[in-house]
C-alpha cells in the first residue's frame, strides 16, 4: 500500500516538473467560453455548425479546448505553411473528405485512413491539425474520421500536435476510443511534454477512461510511464485493465522495436520493469490476462525474464508452479527469438 | 419385436369382451397391424422387412433422417423484402407441396396395410417432443401425382380404408435447429390406429433433422465466386484470381449479385443432407448470412446489405439462413464477419474423430462473435468450434493467420500460419548478405489513386527493419500467433512439422495488428494442387522474390503451386487479401454425416 502511494506521488511530481515549461500558459483562459458543451478555439468557425463534431453517440462536440496561445500559435503557423505551399492542405481535405468512402471500401468497414495520411509526410501535420483543431469533420462518420485525424498525427511524430491531443485527451467527455487513440497518438511523439500529459491524465481517470490511457499509453517508453503500468497492473483486480496494463507493458519493452530506436538509455530498465511486473501478473492472474502477460513477455524478451520467473516460483502455490513451468519452457523456445 | 421397435398394443381397458365390444359382432377383438416405418437404415427406401425395423434408435449405424425444407425450389420468395421477412419465405413456409422438387425434399414414412382393418378403425400421428411440434410438418399423400401430399397435424384423422391400404407420410423440418436447448432436432412420430371397439395400438419411429455442415479445404472447389464489382483495381485481382480458377479446372469466376467486394465475409456456403436411393444423398445446400450489422435505427437492427445475397442465391435445393442477436455489440461487429470463420479439416485426436472437421473463429473472454449466431452453429453438433484470440488484430478474422491445405502426410492436410518471425528473419538474413539495399513493395502506392496523390510504399529491407511501429507489431503478432498455435495443436494434435510457416510482417493501426506486407497465408486454395496467393511484392534478390520463393519452395515439397494474385491497390491496402476478396461453393462429401456417431 505504501509503495503505491510513494509511486503516485513520485509520478505527480515528475508531472509537475515536466509541466513546468507551460506554466506560462497556464493561467490561460480559453478564448471563448461557451456553455457546457465546452468551449471553442478562436478563429470562430465558419458557421455554428462548424463549431462541433458529433460524438459516437451522435450528440453535439467542440473541437479541442485549446489555450488561446497554443490556438492562436496553431492558427498562425498554419497561415503561413498554407501560404507557402498549399498543395499539402488541398491533399490532405481530399483524403479527409473522401474517408467516409474510403471506410465503406475497407474490409470491417474501418479503412487505416490515418495511416493513409501520415504517408503524406511531415508536411502533412499542419492541415491535418488545421483540420482536428478547427475544422473538423461533421458528416455521420465525423468521431471515426476525427481519431484517424488523431492517429496521423501521432504515426507522424508531428510535436506540434502535443496541445491538441492533450485537449482531446484530458476531454473526459471524449468516447473511450477517441481518448485512447488520442494517448497512443501522445505516447508515439514520446517527448517528456506528452508523457507528462499521458501521466496527468492517468492519474485521476477510473473505470473505461483509465483502461482506454493505459491502453493507448505502451508505446511512451519512458521508465516512468512504464513503472506507472507496473503499479496499475499489480494493483487493479479490473481484468480488463489488467489485460491492457499487460498488453502496454509489453509494447513499452518490445524488444524488436527498441532495436530501431536511436535513444536506448532506458531500454534495460524500461524491459526489466516491465518483465518483472509481468510475471507478477502472470502468478496472480488466469485466464486471458495470464495469456496477455505471457505474450507480452515473449515480446520484451528480457534477459532477466528466466531468474524472475525462477524467483516467482520459489512462492507460489503448486499450480503456478505448473503454470510458470510453462511460461519458462515458451520463454526457452521465444517464439519472437530469431533462430 | 425387433430391437429398437417399440409397438405397444393396448386393450381398452374397462370395456367388456362380450360381442357389443367386438369390431365385426363377432365378438372376437381385431388386433391392430401398427407399423410406422422410416428409412432407418439410411438406404433411401422404406421398407417392411427387417432392414427398416430397428426404428426408435439413433446413432451410427441406424436411425433415419429428414430434412429443414428451407429452400426455394420453384423460386416463389421474393427478393426485396426486408430484413426480418426476407429470411421467412422458403418451401417449408406453407403447407403445401411446392412441386415436385418440393416433394423430394420430404422424407418419407408408411404404415404397414392392414387390409382387415375393421370399419370405424381410425388413426392419427403426433410428434414429440413437444418443441418439435411447430418446428415439424407431417403430410400424406393423396393421390399418385408427385405432390398430392396434404398437411396433416394430431387432428387429422386417418380412415379405415387408408389404415387398410397403407398411408404415406413425409416430413420436413421448418427450420434448422438453431439452438439444442430449444430442440436438439430429434423428433419421435407416432403412429396410433384404435378401433371402434377401443383397441388401440401404436407404434413410434425416431428421425434426426440434418444438421448444417460447412466445407472443408480438402473439398473441392466448385465454383469460385466474386463480387460484381467495376473497379478497375477490383478487376486486376479478379483476373489473377480467375486465371488460378481455370487453371485448376473450377472454371471462370462467377459472380456474386452484390459489389461489396468482400466476398468471404458476407456468406459461408454449407449444406445439409439425407439419404436417398442408390446410396445417394439428397443434399440443400445452405448459404449462412453474416450476423454483420451497420447499425441500428428505430425499426430494429440494419444487417449488412450485402449479405442479403444469400437470399438472392436461393432456389431450388439452395436455402439462405441468418441468425443474429439484435443486442450484440457492434464494437464486436468484424468478428461475425465470415472471415473469421474456417472449417478445420478432418482429423481425429485421442480416438476421437472429426469426420468434417471442426469451426474455427476468433473469440474471446470479452471480445467474440454474435452469440446466437455460435449458437447456431453449435447446435448443428458435428463440428464443435475452436476459439482462438484475434481480438489483437485490426479486422480479427482468423483468416489473417491460419489457412489449410491437402498433404502427403498421414494426417493429410497442414496448416498454414503466418509468421512474422521468418519473415524478420529473411531479411535480417538479407541484410546481413548486403542486401539491405533491396527495395520492397517497387511501384506500389499506399494512397488511393482517387487521390492523384502518390505516395510511394517503397521502402528498402533496411528502412523496414527501422520502422518501429512495424517491428513492433511484428514481434506483438509472432507471440500472438503463437498463442494461436498453442491452441490449435492442442485441439489438433498437430506437430510442428505439419506446420508451415508463411513469412510476412504485420504492422499496426489504432493499437492493433495489421498486415504490413501482403498476407500470402490469406490466400485461395483453388484445388488440391494450387493455391492463389497475394503478390508479396518481396525484395528482388538473387533474380527473385524472396518472400515468394519462400512460400513456393515450402509448398512445392507438397505438391502445390502457387498462383500469384496482384491485390496491392484493390484489397491489401484496405485490410485485405485473395481469400478475403473471394469465396468457394465445394463438393459435397463423399463421407456421410448419419455414420459418424455425432
Amino acid at each position: 500500500m505504501s509503495e503505491t502511494r510513494t509511486s503516485k506521488k513520485r509520478s505527480k511530481s515528475m508531472v509537475a516538473c515536466l509541466l513546468a515549461f507551460a506554466a506560462a500558459t497556464a493561467a490561460d483562459a480559453p478564448v471563448v467560453p461557451e456553455a457546457a458543451a465546452g468551449v471553442t478555439v478562436t478563429p470562430a468557425p465558419a458557421t455554428p455548425a462548424a463549431a462541433s463534431v458529433l460524438t459516437a453517440r451522435g450528440e453535439p462536440r467542440a473541437v479541442p479546448r485549446l489555450p488561446a496561445t497554443e490556438a492562436e500559435a496553431l492558427r498562425r503557423a498554419i497561415d503561413e505553411a498554407r501560404a507557402l505551399d498549399p498543395r499539402p492542405f488541398l491533399t490532405t481535405a481530399k483524403l479527409v473528405d473522401d474517408a467516409p468512402a474510403t471506410h465503406a471500401r475497407s474490409r470491417g468497414r474501418r479503412a487505416p485512413v490515418g495511416l493513409f495520411l501520415s504517408k503524406l509526410g511531415r508536411d502533412a501535420g499542419l492541415p491535418i491539425l488545421e483540420r482536428l483543431a478547427f475544422d473538423p469533420p461533421r458528416d455521420e462518420t465525423a468521431s471515426v474520421v476525427r481519431r484517424d485525424l488523431v492517429e496521423a498525427v501521432g504515426l507522424l511524430r508531428d510535436t506540434r500536435a502535443v496541445p491538441v491531443l492533450a485537449a482531446i485527451l484530458e476531454d473526459e467527455t471524449e468516447d473511450a476510443e477517441t481518448t485512447r487513440t488520442a494517448a497512443e497518438a501522445l505516447a508515439r511523439i514520446g517527448t517528456d511534454e506528452a508523457a507528462a500529459h499521458l501521466l496527468t491524465a492517468l492519474d485521476d481517470a477510473r473505470g473505461e477512461r483509465e483502461r482506454a490511457i493505459v491502453a493507448g499509453i505502451g508505446e511512451c517508453r519512458h521508465l516512468r510511464v512504464t513503472e506507472e503500468l507496473a503499479r496499475r497492473l499489480r494493483s487493479t483486480t479490473d481484468d480488463d485493465l489488467a489485460r491492457a496494463a499487460a498488453r502496454s507493458l509489453g509494447r513499452a519493452g518490445n524488444a524488436w522495436a527498441w532495436r530501431t530506436l536511436a535513444d536506448r538509455q532506458e531500454e534495460s530498465r524500461i524491459r526489466t520493469t516491465a518483465a518483472r511486473a509481468l510475471v507478477e501478473a502472470y502468478v496472480h492472474h488466469d485466464g486471458d490476462v495470464r495469456v496477455a502477460a505471457s505474450n507480452a513477455l515473449m515480446v520484451v524478451d528480457a534477459p532477466e525474464t528466466p531468474a524472475l520467473i525462477e524467483e516467482a516460483r520459489r512462492r507460489a502455490t503448486p499450480a503456478q508452479r505448473d503454470a510458470l513451468d510453462a511460461l519458462a519452457m515458451r520463454f526457452a523456445r521465444n517464439p519472437t527469438r530469431l533462430r | 419385436m425387433p430391437r429398437g421397435a417399440r409397438s405397444t398394443f393396448v386393450l381398452a381397458l374397462g370395456l367388456g369382451l362380450g360381442a357389443c365390444a367386438s369390431d365385426d359382432g363377432s365378438g372376437v377383438r381385431a388386433t391392430p397391424v401398427v407399423d410406422l416405418r422410416a428409412d432407418s437404415n439410411r438406404d433411401g427406401e422404406v421398407r417392411f422387412d427387417e432392414s427398416d425395423a430397428n426404428k426408435t434408435e439413433w446413432n451410427a449405424t441406424v436411425g433415419a433422417v429428414f430434412l429443414a425444407n428451407i429452400d426455394d425450389d420453384a423460386q416463389r420468395c421474393p427478393r426485396t423484402f426486408d430484413d426480418a421477412k426476407i429470411a421467412l419465405c422458403n418451401d417449408a413456409a406453407d403447407d403445401v407441396v411446392n412441386g415436385p422438387d418440393d416433394a423430394l425434399d420430404l422424407a418419407r414414412l408408411r404404415t404397414r396395410p392392414w387390409p382387415e382393418a375393421p370399419p370405424g378403425t381410425v388413426g392419427r400421428v403426433r410428434v414429440a417432443p413437444a418443441a418439435a411440434k411447430r418446428l415439424v410438418r407431417l403430410f400424406k399423400r393423396t393421390g399418385p401425382g408427385p405432390t398430392d401430399f396434404e398437411a396433416i397435424d394430431e387432428e387429422s384423422m386417418f380412415s379405415a380404408r387408408e389404415i387398410a391400404a397403407g398411408i404415406e407420410l413425409a416430413i420436413e423440418a421448418k427450420d434448422i435447429v438453431r439452438d439444442r436447448d430449444a430442440w436438439d432436432g430429434y423428433v419421435d412420430v407416432t403412429f396410433s390406429v384404435t378401433t371402434r371397439a377401443k383397441t388401440h395400438a401404436e407404434d413410434t419411429v425416431r428421425l434426426r433433422v440434418a444438421p448444417v455442415l460447412t466445407f472443408h479445404h480438402l473439398l473441392p472447389a466448385e465454383i469460385v465466386w466474386m463480387a460484381d464489382n467495376s473497379a478497375p483495381s477490383f478487376q486486376v485481382t479478379k483476373e489473377d484470381i480467375e486465371a488460378s480458377s481455370i487453371a485448376a479446372g473450377v472454371g471462370p469466376v462467377r459472380l456474386l449479385d452484390v459489389s461489396d467486394q468482400w466476398a468471404q465475409d458476407y456468406f459461408e456456403a454449407a449444406f445439409m443432407s439425407m439419404p436417398a436411393e442408390g446410396g445417394r444423398q439428397h443434399v440443400i445446400r445452405v448459404n449462412y448470412r453474416s450476423a454483420n450489422m451497420i447499425g441500428r435505427t428505430e425499426e430494429g437492427v440494419r444487417l449488412r446489405p450485402s449479405g442479403r445475397v444469400v437470399f438472392r442465391m436461393r432456389g431450388k435445393d439452395v436455402a439462405g439462413v441468418q441468425e443474429f442477436d439484435p443486442d450484440h455489440g457492434i464494437a464486436m461487429d468484424d468478428l461475425d464477419s465470415l472471415g473469421n470463420f474456417e472449417t478445420v479439416p478432418p482429423y481425429e485426436k485421442d480416438g476421437v474423430s472429426f469426420p468434417f472437421g471442426r469451426l474455427l473463429r476468433g473469440s474471446t473472454r470479452a471480445f467474440y462473435p454474435d452469440k446466437r449466431f455460435m449458437k447456431m452453429l453449435d447446435a448443428q453438433g458435428l463440428q464443435p468450434p475452436i476459439e482462438i484470440d484475434t481480438s489483437w488484430l485490426f479486422i480479427g478474422h482468423v483468416d489473417e493467420t491460419v489457412s489449410f491445405v491437402k498433404a502427403p502426410t498421414p494426417r493429410g492436410w497442414m496448416l498454414l500460419v503466418a509468421s512474422p518471425r521468418l519473415a524478420e528473419q529473411m531479411l535480417e538474413d538479407a541484410v546481413r548478405a548486403g542486401a539491405g539495399d533491396t527495395p520492397m513493395f517497387v511501384g506500389k502506392k499506399w494512397l488511393d489513386d482517387a487521390t492523384g496523390h502518390e505516395v510511394p510504399a517503397e521502402a528498402t529491407i533496411a528502412e523496414v527493419l527501422a520502422d518501429t511501429q512495424v517491428m513492433q507489431a511484428s514481434a506483438e503478432a509472432a507471440a500472438e500467433i503463437d498463442a494461436q498455435l498453442e491452441i490449435l495443436k492442442h485441439e489438433l494434435g498437430l506437430t510442428e512439422d505439419e506446420i508451415i510457416e508463411v513469412p510476412f510482417l504485420h504492422g499496426i493501426y489504432r493499437g492493433m495488428s495489421i498486415a504490413y506486407q501482403p498476407a500470402m497465408v490469406n490466400a485461395l486454395y483453388v484445388s488440391d494442387t494450387r493455391l492463389a496467393a497475394p503478390d508479396p511484392h518481396g525484395p528482388v534478390i538473387g533474380g527473385k522474390d524472396v518472400f515468394k520463393a519462400a512460400l513456393e519452395e515450402r509448398l512445392a515439397a507438397i505438391g502445390i503451386t502457387v498462383d500469384w494474385v496482384e491485390d496491392w491497390d484493390a484489397f491489401h491496402r484496405f485490410q485485405g487479401e485473395v481469400h478475403c476478396a473471394s469465396n468457394v461453393t465445394r463438393r459435397i462429401p463423399e463421407a456421410r454425416w448419419w455414420e459418424s456417431g455425432r
